[in-house]
């Protein structure tokens, strides 16, 4: 044999060593995946899905989300509110601990409220606590007095609004008002570059863009430690690699990608695939700031002109419903009357009154997301029906929200994703005249008598006169169409057997992982 | 040969300063706004002024500019405007990942390169060559995403012989996918290089000396005809290795690899300027660091260039 020859095979043979043998499997731990590295884990900074997700489970907070979107006590062991519904009493639990042993006390929950309000510390989820009384004036350094927020005790927080807020304790169900122990400039406490919590699991490794290991902390609050006490939070940023980690049986769950839905709910796994309806609403806004899109019949004309039920057979493959307002359904009563049906005819008919029978041109924003651009060149050939010539304009986020933002966009496709389970959430920031721009109300939509009705619905509490609020605002928006009324996506997730007590969480921050078991040994692909 | 090292270094500052100042100023007028990627989907405009104020994006360019000099001089890269952390702790984070790809890569590149363009320049005409030359135009042609999707199906999901993704605390196994999707077009290049490079050594008058003295062919093929054609070859590895060190975006996104391309391009999307002005600070460095040392190996590879290269 020639030198050559024998040399040849070696780089093939290091490959087939290195190879051999597999990863050994932890009963313990349950495998998931996030889609991107999370970027901040300080709650005031916190604005990403993926920081959301892990400040909730790391952090305690006065109240958490359950999968189901119920804001649950957490710090806390008892509330009441007032009858005016502006001053809110919290009684602590007074035997929580931070893990440097320190007790949790109300002074924490004050600072930790205090600095999201503080001017020196421009937090961007400062919105989410602008309501407690004297935030105004101490957010703007105009005083050091925050008399809304009051420890008169360790075990004892007092908080008071300026005005009533009904939805006011998903507020602190937030990633923002989680609460930490004091670091460096105020800012959460680190340990070995890893954050010192107290929630209900503790992250023990963090390898930057690859994974996060986090052991379950043994807090009875949260109930028994069972079989399952790790967690491992890959970061895959590609669909498909999730799909295939999971086919090897290297993740627990899979959210399955619109690509593959047919796959998996056709397939062995159908059984498996639980379906949940998001708390997220998919539409595409129209400046009504901008002619055509001021003319409400030219806003009806596009509802009219898309046949949203078959672009959800189709590209969403069912995974989707149908949007009837910007409200979805679990957290509103009745569809509103005479929806938007797929009548091009009438489009035509409205564009004429409007003044357009031939049409017009229009541009319609996206950021760059392949799933999104195959939904609007389908949008692209409806309105090309009916005389409405499209350009899609592509670009990246940053790109895209300066442009929509500013109003510079004809219309644009986004998602809203709920803070907090109320419908209040759907409304305000969005169609509230104050919101316009960067507060969420993109499309520019104002109307004083809604503004009013927007004001009302925040100040009164649950019960039937809120619910028949939220539908009358709700239906009233849908006839405006300020949108065109896409879809609430529906999400799918695919568990592996041998495992019980997930559940798809309703809100993005609402998986706790808090109640998973293995029911059998795991099974092995 | 030292000066002319140190005149080559000397060179860098120059060009690395002009790298720092156009990215700055195309980051500056590139449309998206900062602060906005920090402030999330929901925020009012008081607190995007403040943002803007502390993170000095309101200052001059040139203000900003000099600003970034003066950390850069004492070793600071900044700090993110998104994490907050240092851009040199994510950086020295995610770049010893991508220099591990990137070595792993180019030994895929080289070995398979050299190696089936040794063979078929050995026996050009034969079947050898015709079937080497076919894999070096596949492997070109190839999209990257097309070739790790499919790496991953055949030897992860049907084989289960490799993990699909992940950096697994450092094992081989989830170096392997990965280095061979990321290096295969370079081994294509490579191929064809070292055939037609190898092809022209052949033919001169000293390698039919070589074999006129009785040399055993292999020895001819290799000692005297394989080193003197790997001039050209040197020139692609070192390009492919420079560009592989800038982080290989698509390699590292479908194998979850966490490397600086990814940094850079989450950077990119978050617009998290100080985050994108280091990495492509590091790129730039590395890019001309592996130049250099390719000019340095020419002088090893072939005298003539060291003289040359004194004389000069």
């Amino acid at each position: 044999m020639t030198p050559f020859r024998r040399v040849l095979p070696l780089p093939f043979l290091v490959v087939l060593l290195t190879a051999c043998g597999g990863g050994e499997l932890d009963e313990g731990r349950f495998r998931s995946y996030l889609s991107e590295e999370p970027a901040n884990l300080d709650p005031a900074y916190a604005v990403d899905k993926a920081s959301g997700s892990l400040t909730s489970l790391i952090y305690p907070g006065l109240f958490r989300f359950t999968p189901e979107g119920e804001p649950r006590p957490d710090l806390v062991k008892a509330w009441s509110r007032d009858e005016s519904g502006l001053s809110y009493r919290f009684l602590l639990n007074t035997d929580r601990r931070f893990d440097d042993g320190s007790l949790i006390t109300a002074a924490d929950v004050r600072r930790c409220f205090r600095r999201l309000l503080d001017p020196d510390h421009p937090s961007p989820r400062r919105w989410v606590l602008e309501r407690l009384r004297g935030a105004e004036a101490f957010r703007e350094g105009l005083s050091s007095d925050l008399s809304g927020l009051e420890a008169p005790d360790d075990s004892t927080l007092v908080i008071t609004l300026s005005a009533p807020f009904s939805p006011f304790t998903g507020l602190l169900a937030m990633p923002a008002t989680r609460i930490y122990p004091a670091g460096e400039k105020g800012a959460p406490a680190l340990s070995n570059g890893l954050p010192v919590a107290g929630g209900p699991w503790r992250i023990s490794r963090r390898d930057r863009g690859d994974r996060i290991l986090l052991e379950r902390r043994d807090e009875p609050a949260y109930g028994p430690v069972g079989a399952i006490d790790e967690l491992e939070l890959r970061i895959i940023p590609q669909p498909f690699t999730a799909v295939a980690e999971f086919e090897v049986g290297n993740l627990d769950v899979l959210r399955v990608p619109l690509a593959e839905a047919e796959y998996w709910l056709e397939g062995e796994w159908a059984d498996r695939v639980m379906r949940q309806e998001e708390l997220v609403v998919s539409y595409i806004g129209l400046n009504v700031r901008k002619a055509p899109f001021d003319d409400l019949r030219v806003r009806q004309a596009l509802n009219h002109a898309i046949d949203v039920e078959a672009l959800i057979r189709t590209l969403r493959v069912r995974a989707a419903r149908r949007a009837h307002g910007p409200v979805p359904p679990s957290l509103r009563g009745e569809d509103p009357p005479d929806p938007y049906r797929y009548r091009p005819e009438r489009a035509r008919e409205l564009l004429a009154e409007a003044g357009y029978p031939d049409g017009f041109e229009m541009e319609i924003w996206q950021k760059e997301n392949p799933e999104v651009g195959r939904l609007l060149e389908a949008v692209q050939a409806y309105l090309a029906e009916v005389g409405v010539r499209v350009r899609i304009i592509q670009r990246d986020w940053g790109a895209f929200k300066d442009a929509v933002n500013k109003g510079s966009a004809d219309a644009f496709f986004l998602d809203w994703l709920a803070d907090y389970p109320d419908a209040e959430n759907f409304l305000v920031p969005l169609f509230h005249s104050a919101n316009r721009g960067g507060g969420g109300n993109r499309c520019g939509y104002g109307e004083p008598y809604l503004d009013i009705l927007l004001e009302e619905l925040q100040s009164t509490p649950a019960g039937t006169p809120r619910e028949a609020l939220v539908d009358r605002i709700n239906e009233s928006l849908y006839r405006e169409a300020p949108w065109i009324w896409l879809w609430h996506p529906i999400s799918l997730e695919v568990l592996r057997p041998g495992l019980s007590g997930y559940r798809p969480p309703l809100i993005f921050n609402g998986q706790d992982y808090l109640e998973l078991s293995r029911d059998a040994a795991l099974d092995t692909p | 040969m030292r000066r002319w090292i140190l005149r080559r270094l000397l060179t860098l500052v120059p060009v690395l300063l002009g790298v720092t100042f156009l990215s700055f100023l195309l980051l500056y007028v590139v449309p998206g706004d900062p602060v906005q990627a920090v402030a999330g989907e929901r925020y009012d405009e008081a607190v995007l002024a403040e943002l803007r104020e502390e993170l000095h994006l309101d200052d001059p360019l040139l203000l900003r500019y000099g600003r970034f000099l003066a950390g850069l001089v004492r070793g600071d890269l900044g700090v993110s405007y998104v994490s907050r952390e240092p851009v040199s702790e994510a950086i020295a984070a995610t770049f010893p990942n991508t220099l591990r790809l990137a070595l792993a890569s180019m030994l895929v590149a080289v070995v398979l390169g050299v190696g089936l363009g040794t063979a078929a320049a050995a026996r050009p005409g034969s079947w050898l060559d015709r079937i080497a030359m076919v894999l070096a135009s596949a492997g070109i042609s190839v999209p990257v995403f097309w070739l790790g999707m499919v790496l991953i199906f055949l030897f992860s999901v049907k084989l289960h012989w490799l993990p699909p993704s992940g950096y697994g605390e450092g094992s081989l196994r989830h170096l392997v996918l990965p280095a061979i999707t990321l290096g295969t077009a370079s081994a294509a290049l490579i191929a064809r290089m070292t055939r037609a490079s190898l092809l022209e050594v052949l033919g001169q008058d000293y390698i039919r000396t070589a074999r006129a003295k009785g040399l055993h062919p292999v020895r001819v093929l290799i000692v005297h005809g394989l080193r003197n054609a790997l001039l050209p070859v040197v020139t692609v590895v070192g390009n492919d290795f420079g560009s592989y060190l800038s982080g290989s975006v698509l390699t590292e996104m479908i194998f979850a690899w966490p490397g600086l391309g990814r940094y850079t391009l989450e950077a990119v999307a978050r617009r998290d300027l100080p985050a994108l002005q280091g990495a492509i600070l590091v790129m730039a460095l590395a890019f001309v660091l592996v130049n250099l040392l390719v000019d340095l190996s020419y002088a090893w590879i072939d005298p003539r260039t060291r003289r040359e290269g004194e004389v000069s």
